[in-house]
């Protein structure tokens, strides 16, 4: 009896120094079994697109929209921003961000991956053209900016690319959307995962002559030769022709338009066209006014803002005047 | 090259230690170590016999009985008879028992030894469990541990156990959250340890490390409700001991798992006294929310100075409205017309009384060579808010038994099923209950809000343009969240006493549980988005979660006294640890059946699934050496070897030194008035097993769940799944501590027990920002640095100690001051955090927000054009988030049978920001928000850029929400001195007779309070307590709850 207990013990501690004494194993376990560690770049660069669309976070509801006079909040405090020219740093940096950790992130991951790869320099391409649209963004929101070595952080260690001048940004825009544009067809596999244009290489190529066309432009006052000579480029590589051309992200239900789900939930009742625009929109009998333009009719309040009293007839509609303070209107 | 040398050292340890053990095991096979004690037997002997019982009489089972200077021991039966064969010449036998002073009597020639132990009323002479479950008698420890009764926890109750010793453990900051009675607390020993993480000390029951995870009710943004923690599983009941291992060196052994202490808890396995013992403790509580406010009443709902007039308005939250007069109405919902007259009373009205009931009923048997404990509890709570509550069923059996008088196996088995009913929403924006009503408008009738909840079509009232201030009724009649957790833990352990001086244990225990949970987001709220056509909007969650950790470990010990003056303790033993946690969530959002509140029924879903997985091997030793048993050296060592960690970094040595010099023992000739006096001297490096995450030296990809649609076709999305660049060359945290200490009682009266610590946090992984134009926000990097030092005192006096009266007071107190040293590789990295930051050269935890721009002479700056104040263009240091004394006095009085106990405990030198107070202005309940109202305009007082007097006319509204937005008023002082416990006793037995009614062992009736009253505090319309999270951050939690009740207890 004695000795089967010393036996079963002795089996047991064993048992608990083979568990102790190695550290064998442990690369397997510290590898997680559900991880992805290789993607195709398709799904990549796709998640790059989706993030691009401008109206995606509500830097643009704050800042944006106010600032180009379209739409603004009469109310202060976390809505404080354009409508006030007041900083409101919870918001201001947004769009930053969502560039550079979210679209340039992912499109410099493919560009990085499929340089030497004949096959898929279509989906190469494409993501310069997608780096490059993003720039647009950053430089024509920000000025100076991070650009030529920025979604570098991992792939090549650079925790702090410099600051180019916009000067430098926008000839790295160009040269690239030249590239890259010019690089589409030929042989390699057609992308046909894209969300933009299902790999259609013409399409692309007319975006991204397009956005050279767009870029371009914006040198027209500082360098008008340089200007010159890529629309001159542009228009030769051809632009788009169609509304079939747009590229467009696919807001949806699950994806929602940020901008969307705002003014139409939380924000609802405290969002209003500007005073600029409508009057602008109704001077010129501008047809879009109808379609974008709702007043309830007596509403003090989001409350009272119901469908019973709503009208879209053009001339009822009023603006909100610019830099109106807060809820004077409102009656409690 | 220097790889290659550093993996050939690692190599030769490995050998080393395989070559070791090997050898270890062999020893274990030799035949002679258990025949040894055999040997003895051939000299010429005596016997000895005698029983053992305590002063009142009662046979003591299983007391070791010694023949001093040999190794010839027994111990008692289940009488207190012992039988002993001495040797001729024996002189003098030992009798040692837990929880009594060992004693040494003569033998004189006597053949019958008869003894009475003296129970060991100071902690002096005491054993306590140390790390590993290891018994030692506390003046050999060279750090400092305290011992805890466990009636502190069983008498005076709170669901969660550890809330109970807020206040009474000298060194311990305790922390009762705000979040409602099925909440967790936060435990800091000796200071905040590291900049991140919880900084909670290691739980471990009958050796065996248990999950003190904390469990949140909500996953989706909206949802943040406190599920409780590890320890809310307990039931206080079968706490038998409870030891608080404070320093890195009491904790030494526990190596990557120790930089925050140890609270080392042994659960009851056999009964007290002969035979079945039955124990039967109920406990009812009454809970009462206390309303902390001080708003302001004159002025009412309403913005602009205007009060509601006609239906449906929107300023259900602010109280910017007209001045309120006798006789005026406002118009509320649909067109109610109601007198416009302040409701005072609507914290109090709308958190009700809650109350818990808790029943546990206790079976124990004690024999001569086992015993069993089997409990069964049963927590009922009823919270304060309105349908929240938190259920715990608990079963647990506990039990030893000698199979041999030298083999024994031992083990427990604990069963916890807790149910969360809708945990309460904190500090979110929707659905909570805490948020709405703290803001709502001074005139809004409660009966009403519960009213108008929805409109004929179901979609929510909007009664307020911030239209995530959920109408509260609504909130908790159509929001419901429920967490189920089933738990089960326990342990075996078989020991072998292969001679009477070395033993060898195996011991294997798991931590399992498996927690279900399910939430949802109401249809047809104003605040988010409408469903696509055909559905209603809204969401459900359900997620489910498992985890286990698995700890299998050996232990071998030799105790030998090498001569008369010098004896020596070997320990060494193994640990594997295995941890897993597994979670599986899918979240549905729109529904087609409105009202369906099921998966199934929703248009999209998002599944998530999601695990961790880590391993920590360990091998660990420690040498005592004593002295005359008065000076003691104990060294130890472990190293533990990280499945998380590459390679390179993987093992990892946790050294520790410690010893006791027990002068009153060692040095003859002191005066009578000492009793006993040591000092104790301490150092140990210890660290951190968790600050590494599994899988972290890699980067992949992830899927979005759902597909996005493209131009023919939907398609997948991934994207890069961490903003964090990964570092391979990552280690744990360090902690290099150092305590000093000394114990003394004097006049058999005082008891004094005083240590100085420095606990250095060295290595501390920082996310060390990189530009986001990068594409990534940080890398991990071992560089933070931090200290914390300070001292505890623990005095326990007695100014009276009569027969019939006595008074003891326990006075505990502990200071504690921090400084960050080292945040980055730069000496530019000076500053990490936001609102709460550590900074170079400040204490952990600064309080930074934006403050009022001043002039040289401090006067306040305006804005010239609107009259607004200016802000500071960055953020300003206003506090300091982390206290710096905590402790408590305890008044106990006696007398016959009563027992009176009084706990005072306080918390000081620290600050917190408080959202709250920031609400009450900018909804113009905040008594500041009175200036000006009168005139109907506001000037800012101070001076506009120019440095002329500020005299612009704001208006009010307008002026309070800028004013509000600039935070430096809203730091308070966070420190409070409160009258906790009150706990009033008697205990029946001293009623003569009464004994033989139903054979009564035992019968105790005592009156409880908790949260008596605030005898001090700082803030305004708020308790410092009312917080959800100790980080220095406020926002409006529960109110507190001041509960009173009754604990009866009953033994058979």
């Amino acid at each position: 009896m004695k000795k089967i207990n010393i036996q079963t013990l002795l089996v047991i501690f064993c048992l608990g120094m083979i568990h102790t004494s190695c550290d064998k194993g442990f690369d397997e376990l510290n590898t997680s079994e559900i991880a992805i560690n290789d993607l195709d770049p398709v799904p990549v660069l796709n998640h790059a697109i989706y993030r691009s669309s401008p109206h995606f976070d509500r830097h643009t509801l704050v800042f944006e929209s106010a600032i180009a006079q379209q739409m603004i909040s009469p109310f202060g405090v976390s809505l404080g921003g354009g409508n006030y020219n007041q900083e409101n740093l919870v918001y201001s940096n947004l769009t930053w961000q969502n560039n550079y950790e979210s679209v340039i992130r992912n499109a410099v991951v493919v560009i990085s991956n499929y340089s030497d790869d004949p096959d898929r320099a279509n989906i190469y391409n494409m993501a310069r053209i997608v780096r490059a649209f993003s720039g647009v963004v950053l430089t024509d929101t920000y000025g100076d900016i991070p650009f030529i070595n920025a979604g570098l952080g991992f792939i090549e260690k650079n925790g702090t690319p410099v600051y180019d001048t916009q000067e430098a940004v926008y000839s790295n825009i160009l040269s690239e959307l030249e590239q890259a544009t010019a690089a589409l067809g030929g042989t390699a596999r057609k992308e046909t995962g894209d969300i933009l244009y299902a790999g259609d290489v013409t399409k692309w190529k007319r975006f991204g002559y397009s956005l050279m066309l767009r870029a371009a432009m914006r040198l027209s006052k500082v360098n008008p030769s340089k200007s010159q000579e890529y629309v001159t480029k542009a228009v030769a590589g051809g632009l788009m022709q169609s509304n079939d051309d747009v590229a467009i992200v696919r807001h949806s239900a699950n994806f929602p338009n940020i901008v969307g789900s705002q003014l139409n939930g939380s924000e609802a009742a405290n969002y209003f066209m500007t005073k600029p625009l409508v009057d602008y929109f109704q001077a010129n009998a501008d047809p879009r006014l109808d379609v974008m333009a709702v007043r309830y009719k007596g509403a003090i309040n989001g409350g009272t803002q119901t469908e019973a009293v709503a009208t879209r007839a053009p001339a009822d509609q009023i603006g909100m005047p610019m830099g109106f303070d807060n809820t004077h209107c409102s009656q409690g | 090259m220097k790889n290659d040398l550093r993996y050939q050292f690692y190599g030769l340890k490995k050998a080393f230690y395989c070559v070791f053990l090997l050898q270890l095991v062999l020893v274990g096979w030799l035949p002679a170590a258990n025949d040894l004690g055999e040997i003895f037997t051939d000299l010429e002997e005596k016997n000895i016999s005698g029983t053992v019982t305590s002063r009142n009489g009662d046979a003591l089972i299983g007391v070791n009985v010694l023949v001093k200077g040999t190794s010839i021991g027994t111990a008692t039966d289940f009488d207190g008879s012992y039988s002993i064969a001495a040797p001729d010449n024996a002189s003098t036998l030992v009798f040692s028992y837990t929880g009594f002073h060992t004693i040494e009597i003569e033998i004189e020639g006597r053949t019958t030894v008869d003894v009475t132990l003296e129970e060991n009323v100071t902690q002096l002479g005491e054993v306590v469990i140390t790390a590993l479950g290891i018994e030692k008698s506390t003046k050999s420890l060279g750090f400092s541990t305290v011992k805890i009764d466990p009636e502190e926890v069983t008498v005076n109750r709170s669901a969660n156990f550890m809330q109970s010793l807020q206040g009474k453990v000298s060194g311990v900051n305790i922390s009762s959250m705000a979040t409602g009675a099925g909440g967790s607390s936060r435990i800091r020993i000796r200071g905040q340890s590291a900049f991140a993480g919880d900084n909670q000390p290691l739980i471990v029951v009958d050796g065996i490390p248990i999950s003190n995870d904390r469990q949140y009710g909500g996953t989706q943004g909206a949802n943040n409700s406190d599920a409780g923690d590890g320890l809310l599983s307990i039931n206080p009941d079968i706490i038998e001991s409870m030891t608080v291992l404070k320093g890195g060196a009491a904790a030494a052994l526990y190596g990557s798992r120790a930089k925050d202490g140890v609270i080392m808890i042994t659960t009851k396995n056999k009964g007290k006294k002969k035979g079945i013992g039955i124990t039967f403790n109920s406990n009812l509580t009454f809970d009462r929310a206390v309303d902390d406010t001080d708003f302001q009443y004159e002025y009412g709902q309403g913005e602009r100075g205007k009060r509601p007039t006609s239906p449906f308005p929107d300023s259900g939250v602010w109280s910017f409205g007209e001045k309120i007069e006798p006789g005026m109405t406002q118009t509320l919902f649909d067109g109610e017309v109601v007198p416009y007259v302040p409701q005072k009373n609507q914290i109090k009205d709308f958190y009700d009384g809650g109350h818990t009931f808790t029943n546990t009923l206790s079976i124990a048997g004690g024999g001569e060579s086992g015993g069993f404990n089997l409990s069964l509890s049963q927590l009922k709570n009823d919270g304060i808010t309105p349908k929240s509550g938190f259920d715990r069923y608990n079963l647990s059996l506990g039990f030893t038994q000698d199979i041999t008088p030298k083999f024994s196996v031992s083990g427990n088995i604990n069963y916890s099923r807790e149910i969360h009913k809708n945990p309460p929403q904190i500090v979110a924006q929707d659905m909570t209950t805490t948020k709405t009503i703290y803001t709502l408008s001074n005139t809004m009738p409660l009966y009403l809000l519960e009213k108008y909840q929805r409109d004929a079509e179901g979609r929510e009232i909007i009664y307020s343009r911030f239209r995530n201030r959920t109408n509260p009724y609504l909130a908790i009649n159509d929001h419901f969240n429920d967490v189920d957790r089933d738990r089960v833990y326990g342990n075996l352990t078989m020991r072998y006493n292969l001679t009477d001086w070395l033993y060898i244990q195996g011991r294997v225990g798991q931590d399992f549980y498996s927690q279900d949970q399910i939430l949802n987001f109401p249809s047809l709220m104003a605040g988010i988005a409408p469903a696509p056509a055909g559905f209603v909007n809204g969401a459900v969650t359900q997620d489910g979660r498992t985890f286990r950790e698995i700890n299998s470990d050996f232990l071998i010990g030799a105790d030998r006294k090498i001569n008369d003056n010098f004896g020596v303790n070997v320990t060494f033993g193994g640990n594997a640890m295995y941890r897993r946690s597994d979670r599986n969530s899918i979240r549905g959002q729109d529904f087609i059946v409105p009202g369906l509140y099921t998966v199934a029924n929703t248009r999209v879903r998002d599944p998530l699934y999601e695990y961790s997985e880590r391993k920590v091997n360990s091998l660990y030793g420690a040498v005592e050496l004593s002295y005359n048993d008065y000076l003691f050296v104990n060294v130890t060592a472990r190293n533990d070897w990280f499945s998380t960690l590459s390679p390179e970094e993987r093992s990892v040595l946790y050294p520790s030194v410690s010893g006791s010099f027990v002068f009153s023992q060692a040095i003859a000739g002191l005066p009578n008035w000492l009793n006993f006096g040591k000092i104790r001297a301490a150092y140990a490096e210890v660290g951190s097993d968790t600050d590494v995450n599994p899988f972290s030296q890699t980067l992949g990809f992830n899927i979005n769940s759902n597909l996005f649609q493209g131009p023919t076709s939907v398609q997948p999305l991934g994207t890069v799944s961490s903003s964090v660049v990964p570092n391979p060359n990552l280690r744990p945290m360090r902690v290099k501590e150092y305590e000093v200490g000394f114990n003394v009682q004097l006049f058999g009266l005082l008891t004094l027990d005083f240590a100085y610590y420095n606990k250095l946090s060295i290595d501390q992984i920082l996310q060390a920002a990189i530009s986001n134009t990068s594409g990534y926000t940080s890398q991990l990097i071992n560089v933070g640095e931090s200290e914390n030092r300070g001292v505890e005192m623990l005095l326990n006096f007695a100014p009276i100690r009569g027969k019939t009266f006595s008074w003891d007071v326990t006075l505990n107190g502990s200071y504690n001051t921090s400084e960050v040293l080292k945040l980055g590789l730069d000496d530019k990295d000076v500053s990490i955090g936001g609102t709460i930051r550590q900074v170079v050269g400040q204490p952990l935890g600064q309080i930074y927000e934006s403050g009022y721009l001043r002039d040289d002479q401090g006067r306040k700056i305006f804005n010239a054009n609107n009259g607004l104040p200016l802000n500071t263009s960055v953020p300003i240091a206003l506090g300091s988030a982390v206290p710096k004394w905590v402790g408590g006095i305890t008044n106990m009085f006696q007398y016959k049978g009563f027992t009176a106990s009084f706990l005072v405990d306080f918390k000081l030198g620290h600050d917190l920001i408080s959202s709250a107070e920031f609400d009450y202005v900018r909804h113009g309940k905040h008594q500041k928000s009175l200036i000006g109202r009168d005139q109907g305009f506001v000037i800012g007082e101070g001076v506009t850029p120019d440095g002329t007097p500020n005299q612009v006319h704001v208006d009010v509204q307008t002026f309070y929400e800028a004013d509000a937005r600039i935070r430096e008023d809203f730091v308070y002082n966070a420190g409070f001195w409160k009258l906790r416990q009150i706990t009033l006793g008697y205990d029946f037995m001293r009623i003569p007779g009464i004994a033989n009614l139903l054979s009564l062992q035992g019968l105790t009736l005592s009156a409880v309070a908790n949260n008596v009253y605030t005898i001090k505090r700082w803030t305004e319309n708020m308790d410092p307590e009312q917080v959800h999270q100790i980080d220095g951050t406020q926002d409006i939690a529960l109110p507190m709850v001041r509960s009173f009740g009754f604990n009866l207890r009953a033994q058979f």
